[in-house]
């Protein structure tokens, strides 16, 4: 049995994950969350203004949300605007539950297509570790998929197509073009005692059954049983250094701003694409004058968060696009891979999500024309419950005009600088944007859609934070090596999305949790 | 009551013989999670300078020039009109009538699919196509995918996949 004290920051879907395998393996693992519990009996799903609710104080918008755990992400030098959530569980709080995993490909960009860069692992590394969380959050799903590497039978059949989800599976097939139901962090049968779920939709607003996973309910029952601590309502405000440049203790502040210091022999940071630079930048000390780790001044660069656009259709008649969870039911990878002669390196994927509410609806949705004024209902009836959305999610590069930094012009509440987003689409997936919207429109023409309409990225969409301390072999130009360590601070690990060496086009956390456990299993194979 | 706001929420949902106006819903609503940017939205509309709701004409042309002038405001004071009026159990019930939408929140009930397909119809679906990434693994594990497409994974199996 090995022994280490283990501060993770941060209690999402990677800092569970990492807790429960540390834990498991006998570690002394305490978790630091800036946020409380999220109670799912609290879901706004149960009362009559849910939807407004979705728009405010529940929205994922922490800037919109302005919860006293949020920090301040200033955006307006940003297109796309953030989407987190600080409390036990994380962003999977607010998820929508889509899980498909990285293609091999995806790790081998460079290689293989001479965009981005490679990274130090591949797919075959982290196989056994997707498996392991999938066995853990329970996915639903159907194995078999031809275009993906095997992977296990799912633990729950997939999700209902619907409606429109029929209609588009038809259409696809006489289009000729892969899809295959989506893997889901979402169970359609009872699992590891959670129910199934019953369709309600806003799967983003929190899950009142319990049938939706979210690293609250799915890891942290089981790391605080194995005996990991988890403290909450604490805000870590730097993360310190010794004589020797190794990382020692954190500072962080409870509720009541008292300031406290917990020492460690490994740190690990799971705050997300956003938090994790932010911290590591405002932890510089004389001896890291950048920030932590940032000798390859990589730290809060590279930042990848997959533009999306939303291509909806209309029928004409129903297709109920109320009923079910709303965010997926199938997918084509059709458009996944390079080809050259679409102008654009990598791709697309196109998901199914199904349509809003009646208040998300009337104020037009993904894109919809409604008008307000005399034909406003008029209109509404013709559209609500008669529309379903194709997102179409490009594969970011990094791009340098692409990061986030410190701006101290905002702090929170215990005077740590904000966190400041630039983000512009770059040229190849605005490439990659203009085919993706040409298929979907083909895909609901196809499907019977009698109007299409499209925004052309979703603004709301910065869910996918990825790359801020990238993973890498060269030290000069990368933040964490294969095994999540930082090349500067050997015991500092990173494991949340920052360390994304590429963005791949589809959804990261089953990839940032595989890639959370088996960081875990290194720590402790290099403790042993 | 204020004039303006009887004029901005009476212009947005002037109503129909099925639909009740804005007038008779927004006022009657609270909506305590309101953000700071709508209640000031709804401050800022209060004094606009607009037509009353008996010239319509008037009131929508003052409308539109206010949406082309101060978006920002208009949009914020029509999220929380909106906001007021689809959350109101009357307009909920003519959204069940019209279109067979349940009134009620999302849960505890919810919306369950019914036509609940367990086997889904792909049929475009007979080629192995993911795409290899020059490692050994890839080229083994595609070729026993195509091989024995029916073949049943295990999680055993898939552990010794770093290391084939």
């Amino acid at each position: 049995m090995v022994s280490a004290r283990v501060v993770i920051i941060g209690s999402g879907a990677t800092g569970a994950a990492f807790a429960w395998r540390a834990a498991t393996s006998g570690l002394d693992v305490t978790c630091l969350e800036r946020g409380r519990w999220a109670l799912p009996e609290s879901t706004p799903s149960v009362s009559s203004d849910w939807e407004v609710r979705r728009i405010t104080d529940r929205s994922p918008n922490p800037n919109v949300r302005r919860s006293a755990a949020d920090y301040p992400i200033l955006d307006d030098t940003s297109v796309i605007k953030p989407a987190t959530f600080n409390g036990v569980g994380g962003s999977t709080v607010l998820w929508s539950a889509h899980a498909p995993r990285f293609r091999p490909s995806d790790f081998k960009v460079e290689s293989l297509d001479g965009v981005g860069s490679d990274w130090p692992i591949n797919y075959w590394d982290l196989a056994p570790y997707y498996e392991l969380n999938d066995r853990i959050v329970g996915v639903s799903g159907r194995s078999g998929d031809p275009g993906n590497p095997p992977r296990t039978p799912r633990q729950t059949p997939p999700v209902p197509l619907g409606d429109a989800g029929t209609r588009v599976g038809a259409a696809l097939n006489r289009l000729g073009w892969h899809w295959w139901p989506t893997d889901g962090q979402l169970l359609t049968e009872s699992y590891d005692g959670r129910p199934a779920c019953n369709g309600c939709g806003p799967c983003e607003m929190g899950c009142f059954t319990g049938a939706r996973a979210s690293a609250d309910i799915t890891y942290w029952p089981k790391a605080l049983d194995a005996g990991a601590q988890l403290i909450t309502g604490a805000a870590v405000t730097r993360i310190n250094t010794g004589p020797d440049g190794l990382a020692t203790s954190v500072t962080w502040c409870d509720e009541s701003g008292d300031e406290h210091l917990t020492e460690a022999d490994v740190i690990v940071m799971a705050g997300n694409g956003i938090g994790t630079p932010r911290l590591l930048l405002a932890s510089a000390n004389p001896s890291h004058p950048t920030g932590l780790a940032n000798s390859s001044h990589q730290v809060g660069k590279n930042l990848m968060l997959h533009p999306i656009a939303g291509v909806t259709g209309v029928w004409d008649d129903r297709v109920e696009g109320w009923s079910g969870n709303d965010a997926f039911c199938l997918l084509t990878q059709h458009f996944y891979e390079t080809d050259e002669s679409r102008g654009f390196a990598r791709g697309y994927e196109i998901q199914l999500t199904r349509s809003q509410g009646p208040l998300l609806s009337a104020l037009g949705g993904f894109g919809m024309d409604i008008s307000w004024g005399e034909n406003h209902h008029e209109r509404f009836e013709q559209l609500f419950g008669h529309s379903a959305t194709l997102a179409v999610t490009c594969e970011d590069l990094p791009d340098a005009r692409n990061f986030i930094e410190l701006d101290a012009s905002a702090t929170d509440a215990f005077g740590v600088p904000a966190a400041r987003m630039h983000y512009s689409v770059e040229e190849n997936a605005d490439r990659m944007l203009d085919h993706g919207i040409a298929s979907a429109t083909e895909l609901l023409r196809e499907a019977g859609a009698r109007e299409i309409s499209t925004t052309r990225v979703l603004p709301g969409a910065g869910f996918h934070l990825m790359g801020t301390a990238r993973m890498g072999s060269d030290p000069a130009t990368s933040v964490v090596d294969s095994h999540c360590r930082t090349h500067d601070v050997p015991n500092l690990l990173i494991v949340d999305g920052s360390v994304f060496a590429s963005a791949a086009a589809v959804n990261p956390t089953p990839t940032m949790q595989a890639i959370a456990l088996r960081a875990a299993d290194q720590l402790v194979d290099s403790l042993a | 009551m204020n004039a303006a706001l009887n004029s901005f929420v009476a212009g947005l949902l002037p109503g129909s013989d099925i639909w009740p106006s804005g007038l008779e819903i927004v006022f009657d609503v609270e909506l305590p999670t309101a953000t700071i940017e709508m209640r000031q939205a709804w401050e800022e509309v209060s004094t606009w300078i607009l037509p009353p709701t008996t010239e319509p004409v008037e009131l929508q042309q003052a409308l539109q020039r206010y949406q082309a002038s101060d978006s920002a405001t208009f949009d914020q004071g029509m999220l929380m009109a909106y906001g007021c009026y689809y959350s109101h159990p009357r307009v909920l019930a003519v959204i069940e009538q019209r279109c067979g939408y349940s009134a009620r929140p999302p849960q505890p009930l919810g919306h369950p699919v019914t036509d609940r397909v367990q086997v889904h119809p792909i049929s475009a679906l007979n080629d192995v196509r993911w795409r290899l990434d020059g490692t050994a693994q890839a080229e083994q594990i595609q070729q026993i995918q195509r091989s024995q497409p029916a073949h049943i994974w295990t999680e055993e199996e898939i552990s010794t996949w770093p290391t084939l």
